[in-house]
């Protein structure tokens, strides 16, 4: 049924001339982007990177991977502990205190995951420093490397051991909960645990997240397709982002499929 | 829009929304998240929640009429 007021294509070009704009803009602000970086000293701005990379994998990355589960403990375990005796003395029923303790808690597990994610990015700065700059005068020296691979190793256990505390928490404020950190399926379990409300939520939440990482993406699409072109980074920095973009879309896509198939609520 | 008077009920219960969940099969959360209007349950959770209470569903859940000013 064609006609003129039909509802999708009035939206659709109600919607376009912005589009259009924005994508004009997009052009013209890569175009002078990249004028910009093409006028500039290049090989200089290059050499500065390079070297600013090289300071920070051979002599910041060790003290920062040893550093970071410091931090962690020292910023989690007091809001640990302040949610901990909130929760002793909660009665129950007092909602104000209930959803204090579950911020908290969210807040420390929101670290927790995030200082995972800086071990794990920071022992690839140590590897490239390392392994990467070996038999080059420029090589990370060893006792500093095989210093900063203990600092990612009690990295990784320092915050399951955070977690599982903070896990253990939240499953005393909330009995129904299911799951253990040290278990392979935990997130599996928890989310088996969780009612019709919470699973919304999550839905809710995990759609934003989609969001987040397609813009996230797109944005670092552009850094590492402009630093491809101008710069001496080559084409995988771009590929790898590609590669999480297009896993993220895939799940989301494929998710939203099983779905909507007969049979399926989940 | 669904009003409801699931705190009434739960009150006149005598339980806290830990134990109101906890005998629907549901978290305190997604009581409280009830009883302050910022979550629908499903048919099933209303059904629950009233067989709970000793009430037709209709005495905790209920549609509020919207206001038609043009």
């Amino acid at each position: 049924m064609k006609s003129n007021n039909d509802p999708i294509k009035q939206e659709n070009k109600k919607a376009l001339p912005r589009f259009i704009l924005v994508v004009a803009l997009s052009l013209v602000l890569g175009g002078a982007l990249g004028v910009a970086l093409v006028s500039l000293s290049l090989e200089e701005f290059d050499s500065a990177l390079a070297g600013l990379g090289l300071f920070f994998t051979n002599h910041v990355a060790a003290w920062l991977i040893a550093a970071l589960p410091v931090v962690e403990f020292a910023v989690c375990l007091p809001i640990y502990f302040s949610a901990k005796k909130q929760l002793s003395a909660w009665d129950g029923e007092d909602e104000t205190a209930g959803g204090e303790v579950e911020a908290k808690l969210s807040v420390c597990i929101w670290i927790t995951g995030l200082c995972t994610v800086l071990a794990f990015f920071l022992l690839s700065a140590l590897f490239a420093g390392f392994v990467g700059n070996a038999g080059t005068p420029q090589m990370m020296p060893a006792p500093m490397f095989f210093g900063g691979v203990a600092g990612f190793l009690v990295n990784l256990f320092a915050p399951m051991v955070l977690q599982q505390k903070l896990v253990d928490l939240t499953k005393r404020l909330n009995p129904e909960k299911r799951g253990s950190v040290y278990d392979t399926k935990f997130q599996k379990k928890w989310y088996e645990s969780c009612d019709e409300a919470e699973r919304l939520i999550i839905g809710q939440c995990a759609f934003k997240a989609y969001r987040a990482m397609c813009a996230a993406c797109m944005a670092l699409w552009v850094v590492f397709a402009l630093g491809g072109m101008f710069f001496d980074w080559g084409f995988l920095p771009a590929m790898a982002v590609c590669i999480v973009w297009g896993v993220g879309q895939s799940a989301y896509a494929w998710s939203c499929l099983k779905a909507s198939g007969p049979g399926e609520n989940t | 829009m669904l009003k409801n008077r699931l705190k009434e009920r739960r009150a006149a219960l005598g339980v806290n929304q830990q134990e109101l969940g906890r005998m629907a099969g549901v978290s305190r959360q997604t009581i409280s998240l009830i009883e302050r209007g910022d979550y629908s349950p499903s048919v099933t959770l209303a059904l629950t929640l009233a067989k709970i209470c000793g009430v037709a569903v209709e005495d905790i859940f209920s549609l509020e009429e919207e206001n038609d000013e043009k």
